[in-house]
Formats: structure tokens, C-alpha cells, sequence
């Protein structure tokens, strides 16, 4: 007699699998506070950085952050998903973020004091700061600060596409789409940026 | 070093760099909560009184605040011109505050209260009956829209029994 041992099968690990955005919309629809919570935490730190790259300010920065998940809460019933939620609330950041900016007239502080430390580790930055040039001497947060400068010295169009491109990280299309704006467009804004960049940091560039 | 000769590779590791510009510490952990907190807030204040819900309807709706403004101001100069009308009506009239608080006059008096009436029809008329002169003078009132001080005018009337 052959005594049959019933192998149990392992027990399956429990992976709970992310929630995709539009369920999360759906259910947030529907007056679900913490679906959109967790909308909220999965695009804060992208769109704050947006922001604050926009506005070089801490405070102003947290303002329209918060007005712009406020506002796509408020609007969350009329989204009717023709757009992913991250092009939509990008979308009402950057024009609410814009606008203030047209409205904010040369009131302008730099909050630039909350630079991380790794940033001094990296190989880039330790590149550009120890090259041999006109500013040799440049410590990072001067070059941060002038970069900043830079930064705010161009239009607000021009200033979205560098920040979204070059500091975000975002593709030409997905930028075309918060914009509402071709790809064609997008490349000249960002080619043209780039030049007035270079023009106005000549002298750390070269 | 490997750095890039090229300006634009150069201003490209630039601008990644500002990737390390953060918020202070424990920013992010808290923002849904105040954003949570900010927006029953403003939820709380929206409705909280009639003025702030007017502020926030005529704030969107800049046209309709226009309009209102107008009307508000062509009622509130209407109402300034009635009443000096009134002023002017009530300095004439035997009765203070204005004509439009009457009295009625005692029976027996009817023949003074014509007099009374023709006086107030044409108010250049110097005949007065005796009876309505009052003992002191009766001042128009300036309210228009409060209560006046009411002084009846001391009537003369023969005594009956």
C-alpha cells in the first residue's frame, strides 16, 4: 500500500497589484475622498516640482500645488478621460501656475536653501563646478542660484518646456499634450529656450 | 572627468541637476492631509455666510455684478428723490411726517378739514382755518424710512356734549 502524501501547494504571496488611475478616478467620482488621496500621492512630487521649478519658490510653489488638487477635485466630475489624470492635473496646474505668474509682478524670492545634500555628490555637478573657467571659484548653490536667474529670465511658455523636458524628464508628446500644442512646437520652444539658457550662462558654460 | 564639451550636454546636466531641489523633510507625507484640511475649509467658509456666497458668485460672474450695482444704485437714487418729495409735500401738510400718515378728523369738523383739503390742493392759499393752527409749531420730519417723531396739532374744537 502506497500511502499518497498530498503535497499542498505553497501558499501564494499576496501581491496587491497598484490600482490603475482610472479605477482610481472612477471610484473618486463617486465622492471617495481617499481614492483621490491616493491620486494625490501617486503626482504630488511631479507636479510640485513642476511648480516650483516655475515659480523658484518654496511657498508659492505649496499654494498652487494644493489650489490645483483642489481644483481637479472640484472638476473631477466633468473629466471624462480622454487624457490619463496625470495630463489632466498637470494641465490645470501649469495654466493655474501660469496665470499666477502673470499676475506676480517682479515679487520674486528665491527659496533655494532646501538643496539636497546628495546633490554635491554628483558627478555632473562636481564636473561643471571644478572645471577650469571664468568662475572657477563657483560654489554649487551659485551655480544654482544663477541657473535660477536664468531660468526666470525666460517666458513662462519657454520655461514650462525646459522644466518639463529637461528637468522632469517628459517625452515631446506628453508635453504636447499638457501644452495643447504640437510636437513641432514643443521642439522650437525648447530649442529656442536652450539657446537663451546658454546665452545667459555663457560664461559657467563654456 | 568626462565632462561634455557641448554647451547644450552641459546646460542639459545642469538643468537635471535641479532635480535635487526638494521640499524640507516630511513635506510630502503630509500634503494630502493639507490638502484634505484646506479643502473643507474652504468648503466651511464657502457657505458660511450670504455676503461671502454674493462675493463668490460675483466674482465669477463679473456682468451680473454690474448689473446689480446698477439697479442697486438707480433704487437707492429713486429713493432719495421720493423722499424729497415727501419733504417737500410733508412742509405743506398740516399733518407731521407727511401726507401719507393721515388722521381722521373728528366728526363735526368737516367743514375745517375742506378748508384743510383746498390748503393742501393749493398750498399758496393763506386761509387757514383756525382750528388747525396748532399750539406749537409742527416741524417736518427728515426720516424717510424710520419711524418719525409724530406731534398731532392741538385742535380747537367747540366742546359738545
Amino acid at each position: 500500500m502506497t500511502e499518497t502524501v498530498l503535497e499542498q501547494p505553497p501558499p501564494k504571496k499576496q501581491t496587491v497589484a497598484p490600482i490603475d488611475d482610472r479605477a482610481l478616478v472612477r471610484t473618486a467620482q463617486n465622492g471617495d475622498f481617499e481614492a483621490y488621496d491616493e491620486l494625490v500621492r501617486r503626482y504630488q512630487e511631479r507636479v510640485y516640482a513642476t511648480l516650483y521649478h516655475m515659480t523658484s519658490n518654496h511657498e508659492d510653489a505649496n499654494d498652487l500645488a494644493q489650489e490645483a488638487f483642489i481644483k481637479g477635485f472640484r472638476a473631477l466630475k466633468s473629466f471624462k478621460g480622454d487624457s490619463s489624470f496625470f495630463t489632466w492635473i498637470y494641465r490645470i496646474a501649469v495654466n493655474r501656475t501660469i496665470n499666477f505668474l502673470k499676475k506676480r509682478n517682479k515679487r520674486i524670492h528665491m527659496s533655494l536653501n532646501d538643496l539636497e545634500f546628495n546633490a554635491e555628490h554628483d558627478p555632473d555637478l562636481i564636473a561643471l563646478t571644478s572645471e577650469k573657467n571664468p568662475r572657477r571659484d563657483l560654489n554649487l548653490v551659485e551655480l544654482q542660484e544663477k541657473l535660477n536667474e536664468a531660468m526666470l529670465k525666460l517666458s513662462h511658455i519657454h520655461r514650462l518646456v525646459v522644466t518639463l523636458h529637461d528637468v522632469q524628464g517628459l517625452s515631446h508628446d506628453e508635453i504636447s499634450k499638457i501644452m495643447d500644442c504640437n510636437t513641432g512646437t514643443v521642439r522650437s520652444r525648447l530649442f529656442y529656450a536652450r539657446q537663451q539658457l546658454q546665452a545667459y550662462l555663457s560664461d559657467y558654460l563654456t | 572627468m568626462n565632462q561634455p564639451k557641448d554647451p547644450t550636454e552641459k546646460l542639459k546636466n545642469l538643468l537635471a541637476c535641479k532635480r535635487y531641489e526638494q521640499p524640507p523633510p516630511g513635506y510630502f507625507s503630509r500634503f494630502p492631509e493639507r490638502l484634505r484640511a484646506r479643502l473643507e475649509a474652504e468648503e466651511f467658509v464657502e457657505y458660511s455666510s450670504l455676503w461671502q456666497w454674493l462675493v463668490n458668485k460675483f466674482d465669477a460672474k463679473p456682468v451680473v455684478a454690474c448689473v446689480y450695482g446698477i439697479a442697486l444704485s438707480t433704487l437707492l437714487l429713486a429713493g432719495f428723490n421720493l423722499s424729497q418729495v415727501f419733504d417737500t409735500e410733508s412742509a405743506v401738510s398740516p399733518v407731521a411726517g407727511g401726507p401719507w400718515m393721515g388722521w381722521t378728523p373728528p366728526t363735526g369738523l368737516m367743514d375745517n378739514v375742506e378748508l384743510a383739503r383746498n390748503r393742501y390742493r393749493n398750498p399758496s392759499s393763506s386761509v387757514l382755518p383756525v382750528a388747525f393752527l396748532p399750539v406749537n409749531s409742527v416741524s417736518s420730519s427728515r426720516f424717510v424710512f424710520g419711524t418719525p417723531i409724530q406731534r398731532q396739532p392741538a385742535l380747537f374744537a367747540p366742546f359738545q356734549d
